[in-house]
């Protein structure tokens, strides 16, 4: 049956959602670390972690945002861009947003 | 010319035609990749110290034959009264062999709700693979479904 959600079954859809509340966990849990790696990442430009099994890049051009998330473990990788808003304060929460989001995606 | 003449001549080029339309349709192989995205939608989060809303798209490419370096992108759009916005785009890699069948998921694509003002949101999704030496690709339905969510971002 095609729903909004295409060909994916409502087990898939639970799955891909469960990782919102990794996110959230992550967001209440990591803020502290999340804002000292954003003052890092604000001052170079960019930002290389390696944590669990996984490396994490991160990298600030044109008011973009471009990350990048190698789990070693099975040798898959995820990695995006998006653009920064234009307050510095907002800058920061979009920041902190990306890390416990790339965080979340490497627990896939 | 006369008109018998250029009658044939006008039959024999539109069978030929037909023939050669008919033929590229049956030697025409099928994609052997396909991909299933999921119209963006709210997604949440509730604990005792807050809540998350977030507006998500979920997606998997598969193939029929083995493939193998699959990149499954998703971009999520924004659209306002005057112009479009994409908000993200990710991409999941998969450099190894996948099995024919199996499932590459890209379910990592979302941004969170700063509010509840609607907001008309669509997705474009796109993946290719290597099969047998050669890239194939696939990407969601060319027409753009636009749905207004209860989340501004």
């Amino acid at each position: 049956m095609q729903t909004d959600h295409g060909n994916i079954s409502p087990e898939e859809i639970q799955r891909g959602d469960d990782l919102i509340s990794s996110f959230g966990e992550l967001l209440e849990n990591a803020r502290d670390r999340y804002l000292q790696q954003a003052s890092e990442l604000l001052e170079n430009g960019s930002l290389e972690i390696f944590r669990g099994n996984c490396e994490y890049r991160y990298q600030l051009n044109n008011d973009n945002l471009t990350f990048h998330v190698n789990r070693l473990v099975n040798n898959t990788s995820y990695s995006g861009q998006l653009p920064l808003p234009q307050s510095s304060q907002e800058v920061i929460e979009k920041i902190v947003t990306v890390f416990a989001q790339s965080e979340a995606a490497s627990r896939i | 010319m006369n008109f018998k003449y250029s009658a044939g001549i006008l039959a024999g080029t539109f069978a030929l035609t037909s023939l050669t339309a008919v033929g590229i349709q049956v030697s025409k192989p099928k994609n052997p990749c396909r991909i299933e995205v999921s119209i963006p939608h709210i997604s949440t989060f509730i604990s005792k110290r807050q809540g998350i809303r977030a507006v998500k798209v979920n997606a998997f490419s598969t193939c029929n034959r083995p493939h193998s370096r699959v990149s499954l992108s998703v971009q999520l759009w924004r659209e306002n009264l005057l112009f479009k916005e994409m908000l993200i785009q990710t991409v999941e890699r998969n450099p190894k062999l996948v099995p024919a069948g199996m499932r590459v998921y890209n379910e990592a694509t979302f941004i969170p709700c700063l509010n509840f003002d609607s907001t008309q949101y669509y997705r474009i999704a796109y993946a290719k693979a290597m099969i047998d030496g050669k890239w194939h690709f696939a990407r969601s339905q060319l027409e753009i479904e636009i749905r207004p969510l209860n989340c501004g971002t």
